[in-house]
């Protein structure tokens, strides 16, 4: 191991109990979005750049949503990196059912604990505190490393990843993208499926609760609605081969870490009914009922052919009509690209495991980098109750991935002096 | 010496442009429930009774939702009746779907008033306050006691309305007979009614992330599958009383029903029926729902009573161990009726045959009304008002005649229930 490596580790090492505090104080800072208020946490984020003297500056097109953005150059010329995390979290689950508060940030049994403890504050903690490591050692590392912690990814990002890439995207796009979302250790995201967020909204004329003959019920033609839209779950998919190659090799570990089934889901259509809602009082007949369905869409499938088939569905209900929310085609990097690399390198060398390259279930704002041909690698810890009651991250495992992040991002960098 | 009913009608046929002002000012008055404030509402009518010159009290347990009480006492021995009316309305939905000036615009356009309530129950209460005022005016040739309540909170259940007065102001409220005005169309007085049972049902499951649908059920998805299960409740066989079945035989009452609640209503009048009013489940679009919560609006007809619905309620909830429920309408509210050939029935037929031509028949009705506190408490209760077509929809309206119909209707009525023995009006 050079010496490079070896003082870094040496450095997180020494950081161990601050790192910890940094995670346990980021989940206390609490940033559920919505509302997407993460000053707060994105205060506890630069304050442990300010103490490290790294460079950064927030950037804030919605004075409530501050991303914040830094760079730093190498002594020598080489590719420019990029880390991406992000602030903001779900809202809590079921506050009721949690066993300590959402929010507490509690240290215990060797896990950090709370809402955003897993997704992602683990992950922009880690990537945080990777850039101001390398800080400290760039005179003695090539290349560019760029750091993008953002603040609305669980709202597809128009505050945070994407205004940073329409507004400053000779800063943030780079070369490479390092994403620290959680999944399993023992997994590289290349690739991840494409939401398509579809909102349908029913219209009747609606009428006193007593008189069910008088109208039809908005939410009676959505429940039978839900039911028929069941069928795009159906539709037939031709894997590319990188993908089919990467989800048939690393199917055990899929359904190992995501809980079987999850290597099936990657390859079909699913849908998600997420909000459904309807009626104004219980006394009357509904004349509106709103359903929005998350369809994540398999590579090879279009969300132009999907939006089409949805709508063939929906066209069967005089009194619905759709919009699309969000849609995106699913995108995918290479999966023996050099990050990939380094990242299965590391962590068997931190951690002993064998990382296998798979795609991802989950959308990560990764993909926006994708869409500009930009490589993108997501690796991070196991994601253990993400939205859900008592979300937590294991202490012990963070710091293995905190390290091959650490590794993976100086390596990188290094390359240009051996190229 | 002009026979009352004549002076009656010629008192409205003389007051016809102020009566839809008065009308068309209260409909203007804001009162959705919820949120359920009806004070201004409240004030709209006292406003009425002080220049008229009539005393009234204001019962407000709640201090947002005022009810008024008046009486009047002829000092004559005779039965005594109550009039009824709620000032609250159902709420008015989304702004932009109503024409004619909105929900509160009170517009009228080819003579119809046009506005959130004009129907249920805006219509009928004005009629009971012109009613009141009226007969007060010649409380000389009457027996007897009329008394007036306008109540806040018809809509949720009355609880701080007309079931607040019964439970704290019995003996000036319960009467001897209670005339309502709540739609019933110009074709049927209503005699009894269905009964609303009201369940929260709340389907709970672990939740997760949207994109994998393999780690936890759905709850949004059990609630499809709940609403088709319930469906069973609506197969339900009713055991009618004689005088309801006899009366629900009849082809003129199922025409009757038929003609003024839609096609269909008789049918409805003996079947349990199902409305999931509101559904609301899932927190974000990409998170697996781990809660939805449907609000569901049973209505039982005369004959199955609500133990029975909750022992099938709970063999549907069987299947679904995800799933819990609450109760939230009265718990001892039963469908309910009073006599089908009472006095005050056949009065309110004479009436509306004088006043419209259309001699109504007797029904059982779908919809709660506050009339169930009488019935419940043994005193008869019938109710005559509008068309019950538009209410609750958007562009809610009542015919300007209609109206002035269903005021005529209710005063010769009233005056004739508090003529003295042995005098017509």
């Amino acid at each position: 191991m050079s010496d490079l490596r070896r003082r870094l580790l040496a450095m997180i090492d020494a950081d161990r109990d601050a790192l910890v505090d940094l995670l346990s104080r980021l989940v206390r800072a609490r940033s559920p979005n919505p509302p997407g208020d993460t000053r707060a946490a994105a205060a506890v984020l630069a304050g442990w750049l300010e103490v490290r003297g790294a460079p950064y500056r927030v950037v804030a097109c919605n004075p409530t949503m501050p991303n914040l953005i830094g760079s730093i150059e190498g002594a020598r010329a080489g590719p420019h990196l990029v880390l991406n995390g992000h602030i903001d979290t779900f809202p809590p689950v079921a506050a009721e059912r949690w066993t300590d508060d959402p929010f507490s940030g509690r240290i215990l049994d060797d896990k950090v604990w709370g809402t955003g403890s897993s997704d992602m504050k683990q992950g922009t903690a880690s990537l945080v505190a990777v850039y101001g490591w390398l800080h400290a050692l760039k005179a003695e590392i090539g290349g560019r490393l760029t750091l993008t912690a953002v603040s609305d990814e669980e709202t597809f990002g128009p505050n945070g990843a994407r205004y940073l890439l329409e507004h400053h995207s000779s800063e943030v796009l780079g070369d490479c993208l390092l994403n620290a979302e959680p999944g399993a250790p023992t997994t590289v995201r290349f690739a991840e499926k494409a939401p398509l967020w579809i909102g349908i909204d029913i219209e009747t004329v609606g009428a006193h609760g007593a008189y069910p003959h008088k109208s039809p019920s908005a939410t009676r033609i959505a429940a039978a609605l839900i039911e028929d839209l069941a069928a795009i779950e159906e539709t037939d998919v031709e894997l590319p081969p990188a993908l089919a190659r990467a989800i048939a090799n690393g199917a055990p570990e899929i359904d190992r870490i995501h809980l079987a089934g999850a290597a099936a889901n990657m390859g079909r259509v699913t849908l998600n009914i997420g909000t459904w809602n309807g009626g104004m009082l219980v006394n009357m007949l509904p004349g509106h009922s709103r359903i929005e369905a998350d369809i994540r869409l398999p590579w090879g499938v279009s969300p132009t052919a999907m939006v089409a088939k949805v709508g063939k569905i929906v066209a069967r209900y005089s009194h619905a009509s759709m919009r699309v929310i969000s849609s995106q085609a699913p995108e995918w990097s290479d999966p023996d690209h050099i990050m990939v690399d380094l990242i299965r390198r590391n962590a068997h060398e931190i951690a002993g495991l064998n990382v296998r390259p798979i795609p991802s279930l989950a959308g990560t704002d990764a993909r926006l980098w994708r869409q500009r041909g930009v490589p993108a690698f997501t690796y991070g810890t196991t994601a253990t109750n993400v939205a859900m009651p008592d979300e937590h991250t294991d202490i012990n495992e963070w710091l293995g991935v905190v390290k091959t992040h650490a590794l993976s991002a100086l390596d990188y960098l290094s390359r240009g002096a051996t190229k | 010496m002009t026979p009352l009913a004549d002076i009656l009608l010629a008192a409205i046929n003389d007051r016809r442009a102020e009566l839809i002002t008065l009308l068309q000012g209260f409909v203007r008055t804001p009162t959705a429930n919820p949120p359920g404030e009806t004070r201004r509402g409240a004030a709209y009518l006292e406003a009425f009774l002080r220049r008229c010159g009539l005393a009234y009290r204001v019962i407000a347990p709640m201090p947002d939702m005022p009810n008024l009480l008046a009486t009047f006492d002829t000092q004559r021995p005779g039965p005594h009746l109550v009039l009824n009316g709620h000032i609250d309305v159902f709420p008015p939905g989304r702004d932009e779907r109503w024409r004619h000036g909105g929900p509160w615009s009170g517009t009228i356009e080819n003579g119809r008033l046009y506005g959130r309530g004009t129907a249920d129950m805006k219509c009928g209460t004005i009629a009971s306050f012109v009613t009141y005022a009226l007969l007060h005016e010649h409380r000389d040739q009457l027996a007897g006691r009329l008394t007036l309540t306008a109540v806040s909170d018809e809509e949720t259940g009355g609880k701080w309305g007309t079931g607040y007065l019964f439970e704290n102001h019995r003996d000036e409220v319960a009467g001897d007979c209670c005339l309502n005005g709540e739609p019933s169309s110009a074709h049927t007085v209503r005699y009894g009614e269905k009964t609303p049972h009201w369940l929260i049902f709340r389907v709970k499951t672990r939740g997760a992330h949207g994109a994998y649908v393999h780690m936890s059920a759905s709850a949004n998805k059990i609630a499809t599958r709940l609403m088709a299960a319930l469906e069973d409740l609506t197969d339900i066989r009713p055991e009618m009383p004689q005088a309801v079945a006899r009366n629900l035989a009849d082809p003129a009452v199922r025409k009757a029903l038929d003609d003024g609640l839609g096609e269909g209503a008789a049918g409805l009048v003996q079947k349990v029926s199902l409305n999931i009013g509101m559904i609301d489940g899932g927190l974000k679009t990409n998170m697996i729902p781990s809660e939805c919560k449907l609000e569901a609006d049973i209505r039982l007809p005369v004959g199955v009573t609500k133990q029975r619905i909750r022992a099938e309620v709970t063999r549907i909830l069987k299947d679904f161990p995800e799933v819990s429920v609450e109760e939230i309408s009265h718990p001892h509210d039963e469908a309910n009726w009073c006599d089908p050939e009472g006095h005050m029935l056949q009065l309110i037929q004479e009436a509306a045959h004088r006043v419209s031509g259309v001699r109504p028949v007797p029904v059982i009705t779908l919809a709660a009304t506050d009339a169930r506190f009488w019935r419940q408490s043994g005193v008869p209760a019938y109710i005559y008002g509008c068309s019950p077509d538009l209410m609750g929809t958007y562009d809610e309206a009542v015919g300007v005649d209609e109206f002035l119909n269903v005021v005529r209707v209710h005063a010769l009525a009233a005056a004739a229930f508090l003529a003295p023995e042995g005098k017509g009006i």
